[in-house]
């Protein structure tokens, strides 16, 4: 139902039809920072667009930030190597789900409006555990 | 006491190394000087999404391993110590405008037309910027009428937007329709309020 209010929104506003996957973009980065989609390895700088599926690969000095189309924010500090297996969100209704997986490395959470949504809605996983997230500033470390 | 780095050393190894920290911080310092509420982590059974334990206060770390969970205290010294660095790599949160509109026009009211220059300015600041302008409607009609008018109002400002020189690539026009009132109205009720567009400067 939302599809074609949304298209024709864009074709009204005379844009580029939105791209429905971008799920967020860079803020930052430092160091030697990559993001890996399918077999593409694409240098992370400040303002790429995000898409779910993407791999968050930080170096041994790097560091990035990313703000979510939810407005969750990610911090994800040196060797790291972060999924961002699942992530849809409806802006309309608010409604979505968010799952991370952090193979190893350290990442900082401050959760947006997935995480308000629904309970566990938002969901990090690593090797060894399974979170659910409810809000709002955390750090997952593994090592 | 000494069986235990035996079974830290068995649980290493039935993991493969890996272990899992988790810190809860106190919620930030928002726009209006005022702190979030803490939040909470639930540290989930993996087979049937069950709570295995809750980290709720705020300062405090669990280590999870598998079914193993270790749950302490720690000093907000040392967390900032350990994380400090990568906190700080946290992007801003996004600043919010609230823009109204005089009454059946798309033309801005002029306590908010002042607003513009500060936004212009904070999109300046902002490395890798996005905004995202959110339409919201008040309860006057139906509700799936109220999500297309939002939208069609958030369409409108980013238009606007655009004609004043941001680049509509980075703009992304949604719409709340009735669901996030400002003003708590009951249904059917006209609120200027209510009607507005929000610009996150992202």
């Amino acid at each position: 139902m939302r599809l074609p209010v949304l298209i024709s929104a864009a074709v009204l506003a005379g844009m580029a039809t939105p791209v429905l996957a971008d799920i967020g973009r860079v803020k930052l980065v430092s160091g030697i920072t990559t993001i890996e989609r399918g077999s593409q390895k694409i240098a992370a700088t400040a303002g790429l667009v995000l898409q779910k599926g993407d791999t968050i690969v930080t170096g041994k000095n790097g560091r990035i930030g990313i703000t979510f189309n939810d407005n969750t924010r990610f911090a994800a500090g040196p060797n790291s190597r972060i999924n961002v297996a699942d992530f849809v969100f409806d802006d309309t209704t608010h409604r979505g789900r968010f799952l991370t997986q952090v193979d190893r490395g350290s990442l900082a959470i401050v959760s947006g409006q997935i995480a308000k949504s629904n309970r566990d809605a938002m969901r990090v996983k690593t090797p060894t555990a399974l979170l659910g997230v409810r809000g709002t500033r955390f750090v997952v470390q593994v090592d | 006491m000494h069986h235990r780095p035996v079974l830290a050393f068995l649980l290493l190894a039935l993991t493969g190394c890996a272990s899992t920290g988790v810190s809860l911080l106190p919620g930030e310092i928002g726009a209006d000087g005022k702190q979030r509420e803490t939040g909470a982590v639930a540290v989930l059974d993996p087979e049937n999404g069950a709570d295995m334990d809750v980290l709720d206060q705020a300062n405090s770390r669990t280590g999870v391993n598998k079914r193993h969970v270790t749950m302490k205290s720690v000093a907000p010294e040392k967390l900032n110590a350990r994380y400090g660095a990568l906190l700080a790599t946290l992007p801003q949160p996004p600043r919010l405008f609230i823009l109204y509109f005089k009454e059946g026009t798309a033309e801005l009211v002029d306590e908010s037309s002042a607003l513009l220059p500060d936004l212009f300015a904070e999109v300046k600041t902002r490395p890798g910027v996005d905004i995202q302008i959110v339409g919201h409607t008040d309860t006057v009609g139906q509700e799936a009428d109220n999500d297309q008018l939002s939208i069609k109002r958030a369409s409108e400002v980013k238009v606007m937007m655009a004609q004043m020189g941001l680049d509509g690539e980075v703009i992304r026009a949604t719409g709340r329709g009735e669901r996030e009132l400002r003003d708590q109205t009951p249904d059917e009720t006209t609120s200027a309020l209510n009607r507005r567009v929000e610009v996150y400067v992202k």
